[in-house]
């Protein structure tokens, strides 16, 4: 996929990664973490690059544990080391935490009441909208070739029409993909 | 003491959901149901459902935090805050270490190729995320037109996720073929 080697603006400080991050965290739905760190640190203020982001979310998918804390870390580390994965982590989880904390005691069977079910049927509608949306806005900036479209639907379609588990499919399209990037057969 | 062993009990099972659910939301959900629900009996299952449904709607990483509502209800206060951190601190460790050697070896050239390797593998598993969201969400032909339109647009015009997730979740009270979750 097309590296573009253009330097990368100067990173940020702590207070101002952990001052995002908390706004992520204290206003994000489900899975819209991804798309709003992609914006602020990638489109917005071009601390990363779009590969650096991919690769983020490609490792905090592939390890286990939950997504957006992983990448949460992913990307603290590569822009400010150990504090500022901490940092990243911290200001993602802790407003949910709390307020988890607060509500668990009193609004536990609330959420048994099938308008809420409605929310959340229309709440995952809107992240897979999301998500291909992001997917869509990636691939115009990246301009794959056609072997990483290839690599692209080698994961896509066993997984997704297939039902074959994601480490099944992965594990060997990675091991592929590193060696012919790596002979630059592919590039 | 009853009271520790009950909270380092909450770590370990967390710890243990933290570092094998492979592929997040689904794989935590399952796993962390064999632990509250089948060993150690912590909640129902219908108290399951609805903490995983408060997590659901809660802002921030709210694939994890239905763990908190089940911490709690077997440890009180401490216990909620025991499972976040069994749950998020193991696979955090993990991921820093990796991020760490990526970052150390980064001029070499496997490294170089397997870091490469990963991003068209990444835009696979996010369509793939997309995609499974998709299967659980759609049953009437209307809402996969809607996916695609709010898709094209969130592409074209960069809205913002957090509006477009709340404008879905209210067209979820009123379109009627939405009713199923």
């Amino acid at each position: 996929m097309s590296q573009d080697h253009e330097p990368v603006a100067h990173p940020p400080s702590l207070f101002r990664l952990g001052a995002i991050a908390l706004e992520i965290g204290l206003t994000s739905f489900g899975v819209s973490p991804l798309p709003l760190f992609l914006q602020a640190l990638v489109f917005k203020r071009g601390w990363l690059k779009e590969s650096d982001f991919l690769i983020g979310s490609g490792l905090a998918q592939l390890l286990p544990g939950p997504i957006t804390g992983n990448l949460a870390v992913f990307l603290g580390q590569r822009l400010l080391g150990l504090l500022g994965a901490v940092i990243t982590l911290l200001a993602l989880v802790t407003p949910g935490l709390l307020l988890t904390l607060i509500l668990c005691p009193i609004y536990t069977q609330a959420v048994t009441l099938p308008i809420v079910a409605k929310l959340i049927h229309g709440m995952t509608l809107g992240m897979a909208s999301i998500l291909f949306g992001m997917v869509l806005r990636l691939l115009s900036k990246c301009r794959p070739t056609w072997q990483n479209w290839l690599l692209i639907g080698l994961t896509i379609v066993p997984i997704l029409l297939f039902d074959q588990p994601a480490i099944v499919v992965v594990l060997p399209v990675l091991l592929l993909a590193t060696w012919g990037y790596r002979w630059r057969w592919i590039t | 003491m009853d009271n520790l062993k009950t909270l380092l009990e909450i770590f370990w099972s967390f710890l243990q959901v933290s570092l094998t659910s492979l592929g997040g939301g689904g794989a935590i959900l399952l796993e962390s149901q064999r632990q509250a629900v089948t060993l150690h009996h912590w909640v129902t299952p219908s108290e399951f459902n609805e903490a995983v449904t408060l997590g659901q709607l809660m802002p921030g990483s709210s694939g994890g935090l239905g763990v908190v509502v089940i911490g709690y209800q077997a440890g009180g206060w401490l216990g909620g805050i025991i499972a976040a951190i069994g749950l998020y601190l193991p696979a955090a460790i993990l991921t820093g270490l990796v991020t760490h050697l990526s970052q150390r070896w980064q001029h070499s050239s496997w490294m170089d190729a397997l870091q490469q390797a990963i991003v068209p593998i990444s835009l696979g598993l996010l369509v793939v995320m997309a995609g499974l969201f998709s299967k659980t969400a759609i049953s009437h032909w209307q809402e996969g037109g809607l996916v695609l339109i709010v898709a094209w647009a969130y592409w074209r015009w960069h809205l913002n996720p957090i509006l477009i997730i709340l404008a879905t979740a209210s067209l979820g009270f009123w379109l009627p073929f939405a009713a199923s979750p």
